[in-house]
């Protein structure tokens, strides 16, 4: 079984520089690290340093300046899901036109797009308002409306940059634990970028540190908290050492 | 005996529509008084200033006679040839602007310096092209509105946030479902924004073409009229045009509450960025 060993994905030597009057703008230097299939993984560091610029190129929507990313696994460019901080919703369609929105793209039929957007409006807890614009949803339901988007074509790779940086910290804690349902349920390989600690402990398997820009990687820890990991957690003495490490790491 | 919320709101709706369709006419009616007080008062002439009475009789007859519907028709063919034709350029060229900055360096000059001749300066020149016939009409009528709709294209296709072509590019959606998802709905609200005042201004470029030269239309109808003192006559054209547009400025309007149900009632963007507020705004 070399399930396990082959990575899903691997970013060697990669570098990323902004074209800028004068000097140059390098934003990644020489970043290098594997995921795993199915991996939970966080990705930390102070804000500016590079890292939603690093979910752009895993997106594919920025070619790296330097070295490369590769998906062992995989002939083609595996299918992608993108959440932002901000839902990104289109004002323009209901929720339910929102969430099949990538299978529409994917040329799905429309009762096979809808059905399967039906069942996942209803995991995320938003039964009711498939019908509701946009502009009628408080924040963290147009985010779980996001999050049910980046899903439903079971994408192979699930890019989230700070999704739930923007909510209250009562909604940001229920769309942990939907998250996490979520991701046991699709099997899916998340690469999360955030600023908490609290959010990459309770949530991924390994977390990642980057340095100020040019960004590289400068801690690379797994996250030995057995799951599921109750809120409680945060109190208990492990957590409180890989907080510390993190934070260390991060300063 | 106590009203709910509701009520109240349903009823103070209701006299608040009320109140404006009477205000309405009691403005026109106002406007009609003053008009026929201004005519009697200082004994003018009907060939300075016909009655409101005398106006109505003349378009009366002119129906009747029906040069007045030969006329319009003639004009409307003109105008709506002229808005297809315009918009159609003015939202291709516009498109391609947005996209190409290169096109753009290239174009906008030649599109700006176009802006700063007057149709009435260029209207010969077309009549003396392409004859005094429908096509020289259409395409001055064309000119007048590819501007305001080009302009608005390129905005409103500007306007589709970064983030959300992201989405998009991530999802591997084709160029034109990008145009079809993302582009054209995400444009509309400032693009009917500029065909509002495309379609009023299409009216304008055909009475222009018709001043220039023609042997029908309502513009020529009101140069006929003047030259043989039926002044009456030229308020009946100019009603008509009025007319006109108003109808073409109502169906975009209409246009956008099918179109732009989507948006909140008071952030119709478009129509906040090209004209005031209040009754101008859908």
């Amino acid at each position: 079984m070399n399930a396990d060993t082959t990575p899903f994905l691997e970013v060697q030597h990669l570098g990323v520089v902004f074209p800028a009057d004068g000097a140059d703008l390098e934003v990644l230097h020489d970043v290098a690290f594997r995921v795993r299939r199915r991996e939970f993984l966080a990705v930390l560091g102070p804000s500016g340093c590079g890292k939603s610029t690093l979910l752009r190129v895993l997106a594919g929507l920025l070619p790296p300046s330097r070295g490369q990313v590769t998906f062992p696994g995989h002939r083609a460019r595996p299918r992608v899901g993108l959440v932002f901080q901000k839902a990104n919703l289109l004002p323009w369609r209901d929720v339910l036109g929102n969430v099949s929105l990538p299978l529409t793209l994917q040329g799905a039929p429309r009762r096979t797009a809808e059905r399967r957007a039906q069942r996942l409006i209803a995991r995320m807890g938003l039964q009711g308002f498939e019908g509701a614009l946009p502009r009628d949803l408080s924040g963290g339901m147009a985010q779980r409306v996001a999050l049910a988007r980046a899903f439903i074509h079971q994408p192979d790779l699930l890019l989230l940059d700070e999704p739930f940086t923007a909510l209250d910290a009562l909604t940001r804690e229920r769309l942990w634990e939907e998250l996490l349902r979520i991701w046991r349920a699709e099997r899916t390989t998340v690469v999360m970028v955030t600023h908490s600690i609290t959010e990459a402990l309770l949530l991924a398997d390994r977390v990642l540190v980057l340095s100020a820009r040019p960004a590289t990687v400068r801690l690379d820890m797994a996250v030995t908290l057995p799951r599921p990991r109750a809120e409680g957690l945060r109190y208990t003495p492990a957590f409180g050492q890989m907080a510390r490490r993190l934070r260390e790491a991060i300063a | 005996m106590n009203l709910t919320h509701a009520h109240r709101r349903l009823m103070y709706a209701m006299r608040s529509n009320r109140h404006r369709a009477a205000q309405h006419v009691l403005s026109t009616a106002a406007a009609v008084v003053l008009w026929w007080a201004v005519a009697r008062l200082f004994h003018l002439p009907a060939f300075l200033l016909p009655t409101p009475g005398e106006v109505a009789r003349r378009g009366w007859q002119a129906l009747q006679e029906g040069i007045l519907w030969r006329h319009t028709w003639v004009t409307l063919q003109e105008v709506l040839a002229g808005l297809a034709l315009g918009t159609l350029t003015a939202t291709v060229l516009g498109y391609g602007l947005a996209k190409s900055r290169v096109l753009e360096r290239l174009l906008a000059p030649y599109l700006v310096a176009s802006q700063s001749v007057p149709v009435v300066a260029i209207a010969p020149l077309l009549i003396i092209w392409f004859g005094t016939g429908l096509l020289a009409k259409t395409l001055i009528c064309a000119l007048i509105v590819f501007f305001p709709v080009l302009v608005n294209t390129v905005v409103g296709v500007r306007s589709v946030p970064e983030e959300l072509h992201d989405l998009f590019r991530s999802l591997h959606a084709s160029r034109w479902q990008t145009v079809r998802y993302l582009e054209i709905p995400a444009a509309l609200p400032v693009f009917l924004g500029g065909l509002r005042i495309g379609a009023t201004l299409s009216v304008i470029g055909a009475v222009v073409g018709e001043f220039v030269a023609a042997d029908s239309g309502l513009g020529f109808l009101i140069n006929l009229a003047r030259g043989r003192y039926d002044t009456a006559l030229v308020f009946v054209a100019v009603f008509v045009l009025v007319g006109l547009a108003l109808t073409l400025y109502g169906s975009v309007v209409a246009l956008e509450r099918r179109f732009l149900a989507w948006q909140a009632p008071s952030a119709r963007s478009g129509a906040a960025q090209s004209s005031p507020g209040g009754e101008l705004t859908p």
